[in-house]
């Protein structure tokens, strides 16, 4: 049963919000918390987990920070830090890291691994790779910096792995996610924008069950609204639309041992 | 009830636009080899149309654009044959086999098509001569004029047409895909020259920033659908910051009178 004004999904909560400013303002908008917050309102979105920007442009421990201060006062903003393999100063320790986050109510981490150079293989992401399954916290990672045979790899290493696939393209039945979703239970895909393909979200929620999929609106770059009409009128049953809308993800957040 | 207007109303209810005029200027039928399609039926389209409240989609072939007109125009003319009122169709020729084209066009003419399509997959250029009997088909016929545009160049190929073929409605596909101010340019220069909108990104701003143009009137919604999928393309209108006046006008009122009627203006 929806709420009263709520979207008839119940809820909705975004995955994948990436934010910060870019080294040059783009026209139309400028990606900060008080426009995200705007984007939110307006979309009806009641939560967002949040990357920042400063991960990728200085590094992934001062984007974190960066994050964190930003996001201070606003709980409807959920972090999610980018833990690399080695941690952070003076530890060295990715467990350690993410029992930082933890204990700031992160409950989602993210990695590229293009950006700061080092490889998903489990040879060189295996501690942080056992860190995540201890704690069982998700993995945010993007479909255009990640390499699937390196992903495949990690979550045949450690299958207690939760991955979250962001930025998936629209190419239709995906050739090559198709069988990391059937040999990996813990993979699950973001529904964005980007990911727009005629009758595929039904027939995934078929094939595979409504349990694998979140939603997520591309912030900033996307027009949200995308987003929200994308899932409502997908044609998904009454469960499904809930679980991919919020269900799905509440789970996983719950699931993390804090 | 949450929404600013009638349509973020309908959309947040999951429920179909009934009370609007909606016609989807930018569709296809077919199959494709890059693009590995679930459903490439006729009734999960309609079906489709029925969940958004799309009234009419305006569909070309994909086997056509490819390489493979009669066969993939074949299908589309037995597509708008069983659903009369829900879709309209463009011919797409095989651009590079001239003494095919004439004959072809003539066919899906008689065969129920009411606009032409053309794609630069096709491998030609649109200045190419081959693409002469085309602009010329149309404009003897006042056909609607659907080009798929990618690049600076294709529009700067396609322009001597718009002042040569003056009945002819011009719609540039994917607008905003390369400098938009080009886009406003043409929109604003010619006419018989309109926008459709359909981006795979959903670009952030961009119907607003046409919108702001004063290119509302000139602007006409497409989901590229099956490529994409209608639910997502519909939001990037539903959900623009712009009026309820001009999402009106740009998913359905201007396509209705652009394409359904007949000329330039009517």
């Amino acid at each position: 049963m929806s709420e009263p004004e709520a979207p008839a999904c119940g809820r909705l909560i975004a995955c994948d919000a990436f934010m910060g400013a870019p080294p040059v303002p783009g026209p139309d908008y400028l990606p900060d918390v008080g426009d995200l917050l705007a984007e939110m309102t307006r979309l009806h979105i009641s939560a967002a987990v949040v990357r920042h920007r400063a991960c990728l442009q200085v590094s992934a421990h001062l984007g974190n920070d960066v994050l964190m201060d930003e996001i201070a006062g606003h709980p409807e903003l959920l972090p999610a830090w980018f833990v690399s393999p080695d941690g952070r100063e003076p530890q060295f320790d990715p467990a350690f890291t993410l029992g930082q986050m933890i204990a700031a109510g992160g409950r989602f981490a993210w990695a590229n691994p293009t950006a700061e150079g080092f490889s998903l293989q489990p040879w060189c992401c295996g501690r942080h790779y056992a860190a995540l399954v201890e704690r069982r916290v998700p993995l945010l990672v993007e479909y255009a910096t990640t390499s699937l045979q390196d992903l495949h790899e990690a979550m045949a290493a450690f299958p207690e792995l939760r991955v979250v696939l962001l930025q998936v393209p629209r190419v239709g039945r995906n050739r090559l996610v198709e069988p990391l979703l059937e040999l990996h239970p813990r993979l699950h895909l973001c529904f964005a924008p980007a990911f727009s393909v005629h009758e595929y979200w039904p027939d995934l929620c078929r094939r595979f069950g409504p349990h694998r999929w979140l939603w997520g609106t591309h912030y900033p770059d996307a027009e949200g609204g995308a987003a929200v009409t994308g899932l409502m009128y997908a044609g998904l049953d009454p469960e499904a639309l809930q679980a991919v809308a919020h269900g799905n993800i509440e789970r996983l957040m719950a699931e993390v041992i804090a | 009830m949450i929404g600013a207007d009638y349509f973020e109303q309908q959309a947040f209810a999951g429920a179909p636009l009934t009370d609007a005029v909606v016609i989807d200027a930018h569709g296809h039928i077919g199959d494709n080899q890059a693009f590995a399609f679930v459903d490439t039926s006729m009734e999960a389209l309609v079906a489709t149309m029925d969940r958004l409240g799309v009234d009419v989609a305006c569909v070309s072939s994909i086997p056509a654009i490819y390489g493979q007109s009669a066969r993939g125009n074949d299908e589309l003319l037995a597509a708008i044959a069983e659903y009369p009122d829900r879709l309209f169709g463009y011919v797409v020729v095989d651009i590079g086999y001239p003494e095919r084209i004439p004959a072809e066009l003539d066919r899906c003419l008689a065969g129920g098509v009411r606009g032409v399509k053309i794609h630069s997959s096709s491998g030609l250029p649109y200045a190419h001569p081959n693409y002469e009997p085309v602009y010329n088909f149309a404009a003897a016929h006042g056909l609607p004029l659907l080009a798929h545009t990618w690049s600076d160049q294709e529009l700067d190929d396609l322009e001597p047409q718009f002042a040569r073929c003056p009945n002819v409605n011009f719609l540039l596909g994917h607008a905003g895909a390369v400098a938009r101010e080009h886009y406003v340019r043409l929109a604003h220069q010619y006419p018989n020259v309109y926008l459709e909108l359909c981006f795979s990104v959903c670009p952030r701003g961009l119907v607003e920033y046409f919108v702001g143009e004063g290119l509302a009137a000139k602007m006409l919604w497409g989901s590229d659908c099956i490529f994409m999928s209608m639910e997502q393309q519909i939001g990037r209108v539903i959900f623009a910051k712009i009026s309820e006046a001009d999402k009106r006008l740009i998913l359905g009122e201007t396509a209705a009178r652009v394409l359904l009627g007949k000329g330039p203006g009517r």
